[in-house]
């Protein structure tokens, strides 16, 4: 235990009986929890009672709805690899983070929120601020439960922390009814480290990772498409020596961003629909192709029917249902990425692949000429978003963590920035959350304080969950918030330019003077306009010391290019809109 | 498209509040019907088992299965496919 926790640690000892809130609190310091993000309300204030008690063994960061507290604690989450943990109370605070729950599923976020309830005796009676949130949120957890009496407290903790974590990891939400708050009981805790009924497989089979060296032996033109699996796993370190060892390419998808060096020689970029053109074409060429910790989502794959169809697939994950989901695959490696890559690196023979690696830089080129050099170095216009993020990109350290929100700025990010290690993008993948960015960007920085935290935001996104700039003001949280401010929804404007014959129908979005909001929220704003002095104030805006928000006014009607057209397969990839 | 049969799932798992919802959850996410469904309890103390009848394709059923067995509270779960029953009611009416 703590220091901070010695008062219960005493009574406990002394046999006096706790109450539930202080159980909910031991258990969280049991976890080693030390951060968490909340809003209080009817059900859940005995809890905020007890946590207002031992006030200096938590961070608890009070946001400004409850969407940003579970944004803020995935953002935690995802840079540290540690547990997120959000509070909210029943009814409309329990329906507010689903979102965020949502989001954190679908990316593998490990998260455990703790809802209030209303009194045990009054469950399913429609009583105030009432909602069935355990039936809402089933969807979207990877466990959830209800605790109505104290004594089940430490257990349900144990459990939803291990759930969350173990394997591929996920959201847990635990709701408590109110009664248990008050509830006396005798704390006895036992971290729980396997459940009979889930035991994720962790080491693959040994015959499968011979098999798959032997393939990867014999082929001539291996491809290696990797996920956020090697991020969750840690196993960067492990996938530079497979590729440096065997000479294979290797592609991320997005979440899988920042696992290998960008600037590394095998790095050919990213997958999907707006990733990088060498990277998907040659998806078409490969004879094998090794796929780590991703799930082949829509996104990657373009026309699944016609993706991969020459190539022998052999798909490592952790999670089974992912194998043989969404492809068919010749070889199914249910394992952990980490320790299937160490299994696989001393089967493997050294080679180098030279004709075929260097057969991807013919497209790069195609692509640099087609659409980069006009994204990073206009010569009119406005400042394009390639450039904004370009600029930041030269002038930060390396282990700079980057917040995006969603839509074309996210896009180009991805594209943009040089990620140079491991764990630094954080951004909503799957769910493709508006919204996001901001509060995930203040849990990222409180996850890290001595690290630099720059958020990139469209202007649409800003407006939905802006009111946590008060958050990040008040809490001094020395985020750089980059709006790339348009005056669009960028993303879909640039569908319907391409697809509904420029029918601009609800796209064109007025927006406030960020500058003038970020001062009224307690923060610095900075306007940026003029491409001269781009570079000269981004210098400024990163050395800045303390929160600042900088409206980049950027190019209205820019396109995110290369693209993957709807239905279209990835080797149909387009470099232009003409 | 595969064409449909009908599978037998049977699923054991710990019994809990919320289990059924859960398991039916996969299923209508699916937008697969349940044509029938059984829950009892087994030997084993607070295992439960549940066998579900479906109809669906042999590679929805491949998956759906898994994503039954990756349920935190299910132990193990399995189908095998079915024959169709068609029953049918004669109605007779006699003069005696």
């Amino acid at each position: 235990m703590t220091d901070c926790s010695k008062k219960l640690e005493d009574r406990i000892l002394a046999g006096d009986d706790i109450n539930g809130g202080e159980a909910v609190l031991l258990s969280f310091m049991e976890e080693g929890v030390e951060t968490m993000f909340g809003y209080p309300g009817g059900a859940i204030m005995p809890l905020y009672d007890s946590l207002h008690q031992s006030e200096d063994c938590f961070r608890h960061i009070l946001t400004r709805h409850e969407q940003g507290a579970i944004h803020a604690a995935q953002g935690y989450a995802r840079v540290t690899g540690r547990t997120g943990v959000c509070l909210a109370t029943s009814g409309p605070g329990a329906t507010n983070i689903l979102t965020g729950i949502a989001d954190a599923f679908l990316d593998s976020t490990p998260m455990v929120c703790i809802t209030g309830q209303v009194v045990d005796n009054l469950v399913g009676t429609d009583a105030f601020q009432e909602t069935d949130i355990l039936t809402i949120s089933m969807a979207v957890t990877k466990w959830n439960a209800r605790v109505s009496k104290a004594e089940d407290l430490p257990a349900v903790m144990a459990k939803a922390f291990y759930i969350a974590n173990a394997g591929r990891p996920g959201p847990v939400l635990i709701d408590i009814t109110k009664n248990v708050f008050a509830e006396k009981l005798k704390f006895r805790y036992a971290k729980c480290h396997s459940l009979q009924t889930y035991m994720p497989i962790v080491q693959p089979d040994i015959e499968q990772v011979i098999k798959a060296a032997d393939w990867i032996n014999t082929a001539k033109r291996p491809m290696v498409l990797f996920g956020q699996g090697i991020i969750l796993s840690k196993s960067s370190e492990e996938l530079r020596q497979f590729v440096e060892r065997t000479g294979v390419p290797a592609a991320a998808t997005l979440l899988g961003l920042s696992a290998l060096p960008d600037d590394h020689p095998l790095f050919m970029g990213m997958l999907g629909m707006h990733g990088n053109y060498a990277a998907n074409l040659k998806t078409g060429d490969a004879d094998l192709v090794l796929a780590i910790g991703m799930r082949f989502d829509d996104r990657v794959t373009g026309e699944v029917s016609t993706y991969l169809k020459q190539a022998r697939i052999i798909h490592v994950d952790i999670d089974p249902t992912e194998l043989d989901k969404n492809m068919e695959t010749e070889l199914e490696i249910q394992a952990d990425a980490k320790e299937f890559l160490k299994s696989l690196i001393p089967l493997v023979r050294e080679n180098k692949h030279e004709e075929w690696v260097n057969s991807f830089q013919e497209l790069a080129t195609q692509e640099q000429n087609a659409v980069i050099n006009d994204d990073l170095h206009p010569v009119s216009g406005r400042i394009t978003m390639g450039e904004a993020i370009n600029e930041v990109g030269k002038i930060v350290n390396p282990d700079t963590i980057v917040i995006t929100d969603v839509g074309q700025h996210q896009m180009k990010v991805a594209r943009y920035f040089p990620f140079k290690t491991a764990r630094t993008l954080v951004t909503s993948g799957g769910l493709g959350t508006m919204g996001f960015g901001l509060p995930a960007a203040m849990g990222a920085q409180l996850g890290h304080p001595d690290r630099t935290v720059v958020a990139f935001i469209g202007d649409g996104g800003m407006q939905m969950t802006m009111q946590e700039l008060v958050t990040i003001a008040h809490e001094k949280l020395p985020v750089k918030i980059f709006v790339l401010n348009n005056g669009f929804l960028g993303m879909v404007r640039q569908w319907q330019e391409l697809f509904f014959d420029g029918r601009y129908a609800s796209t064109t979005l007025p927006g406030p003077d960020f500058v003038k909001l970020a001062e009224a929220c307690g923060m610095n704003g900075m306007r940026i306009t003029e491409r001269e002095s781009l570079a000269d104030q981004m210098k400024e805006a990163i050395s800045f010391d303390g929160p600042l928000l900088v409206d980049v006014v950027v190019e209205k009607e820019e396109n995110v290019f290369p693209m993957v057209p709807p239905g279209a397969a990835v080797t149909d990839m387009i470099l232009s809109g003409k | 498209m595969q064409t449909k049969k009908q599978y037998l799932v049977t699923t054991l798992a710990q019994d809990r509040v919320g289990l059924l919802s859960r398991l039916a959850m996969v299923f209508s996410r699916r937008g697969i019907n349940i044509n029938s469904l059984h829950l009892s309890e087994t030997a084993m103390k607070g295992i439960a088992q549940i066998s579900v009848v479906v109809k669906t394709e042999p590679r929805t059923i491949k998956q759906v299965v898994k994503q039954i067995e990756k349920q935190v509270e299910v132990m193990q779960a399995y189908s095998n496919e079915q024959p169709v029953w068609e029953s049918s009611l004669v109605v007779q009416k006699q003069v005696v």
